[in-house]
C-alpha cells in the first residue's frame, strides 16, 4: 500500500506541474498506417517516432514488484513522393533482446533495434481519382492492427486488442493491395503474408491471406477538429508453425475518433491460437478517451475481455485500464506532443485462464503506472 | 472463405497438409521445430539425430518433449492444463528442478566419500509452481513403466501414487521441522537405489571413465577418438568422441580458465592444465544437439593416473512457462550460473560435485562438472531388464518412486521461494495436510498425460516417417 500511495502521489504531482499545452493536436498516425500520402500531406522525407516509458508498481499475491519499463520506442523514416505517387517506409523498434524469463539476450538483456517495418508503396488513381489503388511490398503493417490503431491514441498505455491479445502480429513480410472508393470512404484490403510475424523465421511454407473491408461513413467537424466514424471487418485465412497449425481470424472494430475524444469497440475471434489449431479464442475490448479540459486533463478507460480457450469453462481473462493524462507542447517544427499519464490496471483471470489453473490468485494483479509518452512527426 | 483455404492449401512446398487435420500433430511439429530451431540452423544433423532418438522409444520421446509438457501444463487449451486443489499464489514461485524424471536421478560422491542419490540434471531449473515438478516426475515413472509391457508385477497406479504421497508426506514433515533422515542416504535408498550406489562405488573406484574415454600412450594420457559404442538406433550417435579444431580447442581452453572462478572451493595451480579436448557426441536426448566437450586435465599430480575428465556442456534457457508473470524472474546472470547455483542449492550436499562450475563465452553458457563414474545415472533400460529378469519386483519400483518423491520434496524445501519465504511452509499450507488427496490428484494427472505422451509419440513417428526433414527450417 505505501508503494501504491507513493505512485499515486507522484502521478498527481506530475499532473499539477505539467505546463499548459497550447498547440492543437491533430490525429497523427496516418504515417503509421500507410505511407501513401493523403492529399493533405506534403511529399518529402518525414521522420516520425513514439517513445513511451514508465514506472509501474505491480501488486499481486504472487509477489509485489516495481520497475521502469520502456513500453514502446519507435522511430521511422518515410519518403513520400508525388510524381510518381510512391513512398518508402523504414521503421525501427527498440525491444528487449530477451523474453522476460530468458537469459539468452544480447549483452544481458540489452535493448536492441529491430527493423519492424520496411516497405515500398505505390499508388495509382483510376477515372477521375475517385478510385485509388495502393500496393505495398515488404515488411508491412498488419492491415487490421493498423486500422484499429487509427485514432486510438492510447498505444502508450496498451496496444490494441488485436496486438496485445496475440491475435495478430503488428507486421509481417508480405504484400498487400488496397482499393479505395469514394475518397477512401470505402476501402478494401487484400494482403498475403508469411504468417509468422516480422520478427520470426518463417517455418510455415503457406501464406496467410487477409481480406478486410473498412467503411468511413461520417466525418463530422466539431470542437475544432474532424471526427471519423469507421467500421472495419477482417478475415484471415492463416496457418502458423512448421506443422501448419490453423491460425484463422475474424476481427472487427467500430470506432469514432476525434482529436479530443474517441470511443471504440474491437473484437477478435481466433480459430487456432498459439499454434494449437483446435484452440479457439475470443476477445472483446472497449475503450474511451477524452479531453475533459483540453490539453490539461484527459481521461481514458479500456476494458478487455478475453476467452482464452472457448472449450474450457472458465478461461476468461479481463483487464481494466483507467487513467488520466496531461499534454505538454511539442517543440517548434514538430507535429507532436509530450504526454504524462497516470493509470491503474486490474488484471483478473478465471480458473482456467492462468498459468496455474485453479489458482486465480497466482495470476491476478493490480498495477499502478506513471508514464510519459513522446510522439511526433517532422519533415 | 473455403476458397481462400483452397488457395492457401495449394501454396505449401513441404509436408504439413496432413497435420492440419490433426491439430495436435500440427502443434507438436510446430513447437518442436521452434524449440530446436537454433540447433537446426547450426547443425541440422544433430537435430535429426535427436528426433530419431525420440522416435525410437516413448521414454526418449518423453525426455525430448519437456518443453511441450511445460506448454501443456500452463497454457489454456493445453493437454495438461488441469486445475489443482493443492496450490496457492505462494507455491507458484518455488525453485524447481525443472525436469525431474527417473533418468535424471543418479549418484554423487562429495569429498568425504559419502555416496548419495539425488537429481542430477538441473538444466531446466527455474522458479515456478511446485506441482509441475511433481507431475512431471510421476508422469516419467508411468512412461518408464509403460516399457515394461506385461513383464513383472509392477502396479503402475501404485507407482504414480507413491511419488505424490512421498512428496507430500515429506513436505508436511519438513514444514513442521520434523527431523527426517535424508532420502538420499544409502540406508534408505531401496533396492534400486542400492544398485545405483553399488555400481557407482565399483566403477568410480576403478576410475572406469578413464578406461572408457582415454588412452595411455608412452608417459601421457589422451582422450580417445572415434566411436566408443556403436549406434543402436540407425542415424543416432550412441557414444563418440570427435577431435576438435585448433579454434575450438582455444575456445574450450578459455572456458576452462574462466570456469575456475565459479568453483565453490579453489584447486591447486596446475590442476586444470588442459591436456586434451574432444567433442562428445551422442549423450542426452533433449540435450543431444548441444555442444558438449570432454576435457582431460592434469588433476592433483603430474602423472597420468590422477588425470580428471571434465564435461563442459552448453546450457540454454529453462522451460518457458507462458503467462506466469513472476517478479524478478531473471534471478541469475546467465544460464550457467542458473544451472549450477540451482544444483548446489537443491541437492542434498552443496559439495556433491566439487568440480561443478560454469563459464560463458559471449552468448553461450556452459556448465562444467566432473565426468566420473561415481556419478551414475538411473536407466530405464536397466529397469526393463531387471524387472523382466525378476531381479526387481513391483515393490522395488514403488520404493524407487517413493524415493524420488522424497528427493524432490527435500529439494524444493531447501531453497527459499523467489522473493523470499520458506517453500516447504508454503507448499504444506497448500496441501492442507491431505497427502493422500494430493497423491491421487498427481496420479490422475500422470495417467492422463502418460496416455498423451504415448499418443504423441505415435504422431511424432508418423511425422518423421512421412518426412523427417519437415521439422527443420
Amino acid at each position: 500500500m505505501p508503494k501504491l500511495l507513493a505512485a499515486l502521489a507522484l502521478g498527481a504531482a506530475a499532473l499539477l506541474l505539467a505546463p499548459r499545452a497550447d498547440a492543437a493536436w491533430p490525429p497523427l498516425p496516418w504515417l503509421v498506417r500507410d505511407a501513401a500520402a493523403p492529399a493533405d500531406h506534403d511529399a518529402g522525407l518525414w521522420v516520425y517516432g513514439q517513445v513511451a516509458a514508465g514506472f509501474s508498481g505491480r501488486f499481486a499475491d504472487a509477489g509485489d514488484a516495481s520497475r521502469f519499463d520502456l513500453g514502446r520506442a519507435e522511430v521511422g523514416l518515410a519518403w513520400l513522393g508525388d510524381a510518381p505517387d510512391a513512398g518508402l517506409v523504414l521503421q525501427l523498434d527498440g525491444v528487449r533482446s530477451a523474453d522476460p524469463e530468458s537469459l539468452l539476450g544480447v549483452d544481458g538483456n540489452a535493448l536492441v533495434l529491430t527493423l519492424s517495418r520496411a516497405f515500398g508503396v505505390v499508388r495509382g488513381r483510376l477515372g477521375d481519382g475517385a478510385v485509388t489503388v495502393t500496393g505495398r511490398l515488404g515488411i508491412v503493417p498488419d492491415p487490421f492492427v493498423a486500422a484499429a490503431e487509427e485514432g486510438y491514441d492510447l498505444r502508450a498505455v496498451a496496444s490494441v486488442l488485436a496486438d496485445s491479445g496475440g491475435f495478430f502480429d503488428r507486421a509481417d513480410l508480405g504484400a498487400g493491395v488496397r482499393v479505395g472508393l469514394l475518397d477512401d470512404a470505402v476501402t478494401l484490403d487484400l494482403a498475403a503474408m508469411n504468417g509468422e510475424g516480422a520478427s520470426q523465421l518463417e517455418l510455415d511454407d503457406r501464406l496467410n491471406v487477409h481480406a478486410q473491408l473498412e467503411v468511413v461513413p461520417w466525418r463530422p467537424r466539431f470542437l475544432g477538429g474532424e471526427g471519423r466514424l469507421a467500421l472495419v471487418a477482417a478475415y484471415r485465412d492463416g496457418t502458423r508453425g512448421a506443422g501448419g497449425a490453423r491460425d484463422d481470424r475474424f476481427a472487427a472494430a467500430v470506432t469514432f475518433t476525434h482529436p479530443r475524444l474517441g470511443v471504440g469497440v474491437e473484437t477478435a475471434l481466433a480459430w487456432g491460437f498459439a499454434q494449437r489449431g483446435d484452440r479457439d479464442a475470443l476477445g472483446v475490448a472497449a475503450w474511451v478517451r477524452g479531453e475533459i479540459v483540453p490539453r490539461y486533463l484527459g481521461l481514458y478507460a479500456r476494458y478487455d475481455w478475453e476467452d482464452l480457450d472457448r472449450a474450457a469453462d472458465d478461461a476468461v481473462a479481463t483487464r481494466l485500464h483507467v487513467g488520466v493524462t496531461t499534454d505538454l507542447p511539442a517543440p517548434d517544427g514538430v507535429l507532436g506532443r509530450l504526454r504524462v499519464f497516470v493509470g491503474y490496471r486490474a488484471e483478473r483471470f478465471g480458473g482456467s485462464a492462468g498459468a496455474v489453473p485453479g489458482v486465480t490468485a497466482a495470476s491476478d494483479a493490480d498495477v499502478v503506472l506513471v508514464g510519459i509518452e513522446a510522439v511526433g512527426v517532422a519533415r | 472463405m473455403a476458397s481462400l483455404a483452397a488457395l492457401t492449401a495449394c501454396l505449401p512446398l513441404a509436408a504439413g497438409c496432413d497435420e492440419a487435420s490433426d491439430p495436435r500433430a500440427a502443434w507438436l511439429a510446430g513447437t518442436l521445430a521452434e524449440d530446436n530451431l537454433p540447433f537446426a540452423l547450426r547443425e541440422p544433423a544433430s537435430v535429426l539425430g535427436k528426433y530419431r532418438k525420440m522416435a525410437a522409444d516413448p521414454y526418449a520421446f518423453f525426455r525430448g518433449t519437456a518443453a511441450q509438457f511445460a506448454r501443456d501444463a500452463v497454457e489454456p487449451g493445453g493437454a495438461g492444463h488441469f486445475k489443482t486443489a493443492y496450490a496457492t499464489a505462494d507455491t507458484a514461485s518455488v525453485l524447481l528442478v525443472g525436469d525431474p524424471h527417473p533418468e535424471n536421478i543418479g549418484t554423487f560422491r562429495p569429498p568425504d566419500g559419502a555416496l548419495f542419490v539425488d537429481f542430477n540434471d538441473y538444466d531446466a531449473a527455474r522458479y515456478g509452481p511446485y506441482h509441475l515438478d511433481v507431475r512431471r516426475l510421476a508422469t516419467g515413472f508411468l512412461v518408464a513403466c509403460e516399457g515394461l509391457g506385461a513383464r513383472g508385477d509392477v502396479d503402475r497406479d501404485e507407482v504414480a501414487l507413491a511419488v505424490g504421497r512421498a512428496y507430500a508426506e515429506t513436505i508436511l514433515a519438513l514444514a513442521v521441522g520434523e527431523p527426517l533422515p535424508s532420502a538420499a542416504a544409502e540406508a534408505d535408498a531401496g533396492r534400486i537405489g542400492h544398485r545405483l550406489l553399488k555400481k557407482a562405488r565399483e566403477d568410480g573406484q576403478a576410475r572406469e571413465e578413464l578406461d572408457d574415454y582415454t588412452l595411455v600412450a608412452g608417459n601421457g594420457r589422451a582422450l580417445a577418438d572415434g566411436v566408443l559404442e556403436p549406434p543402436t538406433v540407425p542415424g543416432v550417435v550412441e557414444d563418440e568422441l570427435a577431435p576438435v579444431t585448433a579454434e575450438t580447442r582455444a575456445f574450450v581452453d578459455g572456458l576452462v580458465a574462466r570456469y575456475q572462478a565459479s568453483l565453490a572451493a579453489p584447486r591447486p595451480a596446475g590442476f586444470f592444465r588442459v591436456k586434451d579436448v574432444r567433442r562428445r557426441l551422442g549423450a542426452g536426448v533433449a540435450s543431444y544437439p548441444l555442444w558438449r566437450f570432454y576435457v582431460l586435465v592434469e588433476g592433483e599430480g603430474d602423472g597420468p593416473d590422477d588425470d580428471v575428465i571434465l564435461e563442459v556442456k552448453e546450457v540454454w534457457d529453462p522451460l518457458a512457462l507462458a503467462g506466469l508473470d513472476l517478479p524478478r524472474a531473471r534471478a541469475w546472470g546467465d544460464n550457467g550460473e542458473r544451472v549450477v547455483t540451482a544444483q548446489r542449492t537443491l541437492q542434498g550436499r552443496a559439495d556433491a560435485d566439487p568440480l561443478l562450475g560454469w563459464a560463458t563465452a559471449g552468448a553461450h553458457a556452459f556448465r562444467v562438472r566432473e565426468r566420473t563414474k561415481f556419478q551414475r545415472g538411473f536407466g530405464v533400460d536397466e529397469l526393463r531388464e531387471k524387472v523382466a529378469a525378476r531381479d526387481w519386483r513391483g515393490a522395488d519400483v514403488v520404493a524407487f518412486a517413493r524415493l524420488a518423491g522424497r528427493l524432490l520434496a527435500e529439494a524444493h524445501a531447501r531453497a527459499p521461494r523467489l522473493g523470499g519465504g520458506d517453500a516447504a511452509t508454503a507448499i504444506a499450507a497448500a496441501l492442507h495436510g491431505d497427502a493422500a488427496g494430493f497423491a491421487r490428484e498427481t496420479a490422475a494427472f500422470a495417467a492422463v498425460y502418460r496416455d498423451q505422451v504415448l499418443a504423441d509419440h505415435e504422431r511424432f513417428r508418423d511425422l518423421l516417417a512421412r518426412d523427417e526433414h519437415a521439422l527443420l527450417p
